[in-house]
């Protein structure tokens, strides 16, 4: 693993596009990331087009370099303007804009750029000392396996990704079923295309993707689009010095490995993986009552927390292609997109690529601090372009990357489906995480289960007539009541820690 | 319960209503014979989803009193309108864009939108669209290699 490692750090220093990349990447993503509204999420979607015709690690590396920027970016406005630039950095507000109110918002962002940077570094240790365990004992897999592992995540997702189970399940079918559409992937039957020749390959992942994840956001943010934008003072940002290091050091040890677990499971995310060692480090603190009065401590837990979170995320995407929440699920169809099949038979096939994007999130971690520390001063400026002026500019980058994929207008017609149809699912709480799953996995799906029913001739014992299978089966159906137990708890400690700190 | 039920009673009829169609688009699916054919996937799924829309509905019922007079969507406020005249221009755009041209229809496209959002300074409503137009073209054209639809402008100018 040592060895991979290494090699995947002379693929990366051999071709300086690589770095490049990871410049970009990172501060593209922490301008995303810092204005209110445009979340890590959006960022990596509408970027996605830019990745077609890049080598799948340089693309997949711009891919995980905005979303990293993106996390540690929603921190900066939590602390200027109490507005959270993504939802992730909630548990920063109520220590990081005390001290921005006490006049000392330059030490809050330094102390933001450093538990950033130093948990996503440690959690990037911990992502590939766990991936490396879990791929190798996942190699154990043949076929069969790979496609109830497929189902299996597409089951957890879709189970706890809604307000209730049954419409996070809705949603997972809903994905399904649009999968369907197009010719069909035994016999080549054009199904539901409407005699429409745009419609023969089925819906383009890209066109749906930025639907989903960005139009859609666009019109909740169109909604509010009224509500007037903060001033903000120019600030300087200034490093922890020697005794605020040593003073906030074991609270990112602690935050980065509890980040990173809770961002491991599918579906709490990186939301919680700030408000939980927020919690912690407040229960943990001889001084409880300093937390949300501007404690240091406070701000290194919440930022440590959720970039750990956000790495720790990265472990079942990439081993197992179970992606635990939104940001996951887009990066997860940019794999598709990029010609990799996420899950164990990346390491198998690719270890070099995967070994270099490794390589390159620990260097990312590296241009967080710097970039972050660099751009946090013109922050200002930039998180207060008003909405007017900045949603039309998004709109039409993601008219653009719809298009791009395959020249294709009618392409930007399917994104603004998949946008309204995104809109309606959030605002009835069903989620569009699912129904991307569902669309990635369909095709998967459908072929397999058909095969399966052929060679039996119709008969549904061949999913049962092997111990493997049905221990696969009921580790299936145990790890969804678990599941659903542990999302449900998990979410009650949201509500709660996010009613406490408020 | 904060949900609200008459909303999710509408999404599980139209949840419904894709199912029937999808039954009855799929009843001209070539047949097969071991019976698992082009139909079976999406006949599969449309019956599931039938379950599952039929078991909202009941929840809502019961979690609902109907006495309460609850509006299907909270309030129907200027920030839906906007939404809606976002929707209507855009298919406009996807319209006239073969036609006009990427730059042409994207700086109409921005203008339009920045101004229905409010923004009235005509510098800013001139020089960000030109801005953002041009670049975007030059960057995806000429740089990425994907072709942005060409129109009178691109013509001339590039």
């Amino acid at each position: 693993m040592i060895n991979y490692l290494m090699q995947g750090f002379l693929i990366v220093f051999s071709n300086p596009i690589n770095i490049l990349v990871i410049i970009l990447g990172v501060g593209a993503g922490i301008i995303i990331g810092a204005m209110p509204g445009l979340t890590a999420t959006m960022g990596i979607a509408i970027a996605l087009p830019l990745t077609f015709g890049m080598p799948p690690e340089v693309g997949l590396t711009l891919l995980i370099s905005i979303f990293i920027g993106g996390i540690h970016g929603g921190g900066i406005p939590a602390i200027l303007i109490k507005t959270p630039g993504t939802p992730a950095s909630a548990a920063t507000i109520s220590d990081g804009f005390a001290l921005t109110q006490k006049g000392e918002a330059s030490i809050a962002l330094g102390i933001h750029v450093f538990s950033s940077s130093t948990g996503s570094f440690l959690s990037a240790f911990i992502l590939i000392f766990a991936s490396a365990l879990i791929a190798e004992f996942a190699l154990k897999f043949g076929a069969a396996e790979y496609f109830l592992l497929a189902i299996l995540g597409l089951t957890i997702i879709s189970a706890i990704s809604g307000e209730s189970t049954i419409k996070g399940l809705i949603a997972g079918v809903l994905g399904l079923l649009l999968s369907t559409c197009g010719l069909d992937p035994m016999v080549g039957y054009p199904r539901f295309t409407f005699n429409n020749y745009n419609l023969m390959e089925g819906f383009s992942l890209v066109p749906a993707l930025i639907g989903l994840f960005a139009i859609s956001q666009m019109f909740f943010e169109i909604e509010i689009i009224d509500i007037p934008i903060v001033k903000v003072e120019k600030v300087k940002t200034k490093l922890p010095n020697f005794s605020q290091i040593k003073k906030i050091f074991p609270t990112i040890i602690r935050a980065s490995i509890i980040g990173n677990i809770i961002g491991a499971i599918p579906g709490p995310g990186a939301v919680l993986g700030s408000f939980v060692p927020y919690q912690n480090e407040k229960r943990l603190s001889k001084h409880p009552e300093k937390f949300g009065h501007g404690a240091i401590e406070g701000i290194a837990a919440a930022e440590a927390g959720n970039n750990a979170a956000a790495i720790g995320a990265l472990i079942p995407t990439l081993t197992l292609g179970i992606p635990g929440e939104a940001a996951t699920a887009v990066l997860l169809g940019g794999l598709m997109i990029l010609g990799l099949r996420p899950g164990p038979l990346l390491f198998k096939n690719n270890p070099e690529i995967v070994y270099a994007v490794f390589a390159s999130i620990i260097i990312a971690c590296f241009v967080l601090l710097i970039e972050g520390l660099i751009l946090a001063q013109y922050m200002g400026k930039l998180i207060t372009i008003p909405k007017k002026i900045l949603l039309p500019i998004i709109l039409l980058l993601c008219i653009v990357g719809a298009f791009a994929i395959r020249r294709s207008v009618f392409d930007i017609g399917i994104a603004l489906i998949f946008g309204i149809l995104g809109y309606f699912l959030q605002k009835l709480k069903f989620g569009v995480v699912p129904v991307l799953l569902g669309l990635i996995l369909g095709p998967i799906a459908e072929a397999n289960l058909r095969r399966a029913l052929i060679i039996s001739r119709g008969n549904l014992t061949i999913f049962f007539n092997n111990w493997l299978d049905i221990s696969l089966i009921l580790l299936g159906i145990l790890s969804l009541i678990f599941g659903i137990k542990l999302s449900n708890s998990l979410k009650k400690i949201s509500k709660e820690s996010s009613v406490q700190t408020n | 319960m904060r949900q609200n039920s008459k909303a999710d009673i509408v999404a599980a009829i139209c949840l419904l209503l894709v199912s029937f169609l999808v039954f009855w688009i799929s009843k001209d699916f070539p047949p097969s014979k071991t019976g698992i054919g082009v139909s079976t996937f999406p006949k599969l799924l449309a019956g599931v989803l039938i379950i599952f829309s039929t078991i909202i509905i009941i929840q809502a019922i019961k979690n609902s009193s109907f006495s309460k007079k609850e509006p299907i969507f909270k309030e129907f406020k200027k920030g839906h309108k906007l939404i809606i005249a976002v929707i209507i221009i855009l298919i406009i755009y996807i319209q006239m864009l073969e036609a006009l041209g990427f730059i042409l229809s994207s700086f109409l496209l921005l203008i339009i939108l920045m101004f229905i959002f409010g923004e009235r300074r005509k510098i800013i409503l001139l020089v960000v669209p030109l801005l953002f137009s041009v670049v975007l073209y030059l960057v995806f054209s000429k740089m990425a290699m994907v072709f942005l639809p060409e129109g009178i402008i691109e013509n001339i100018f590039f």
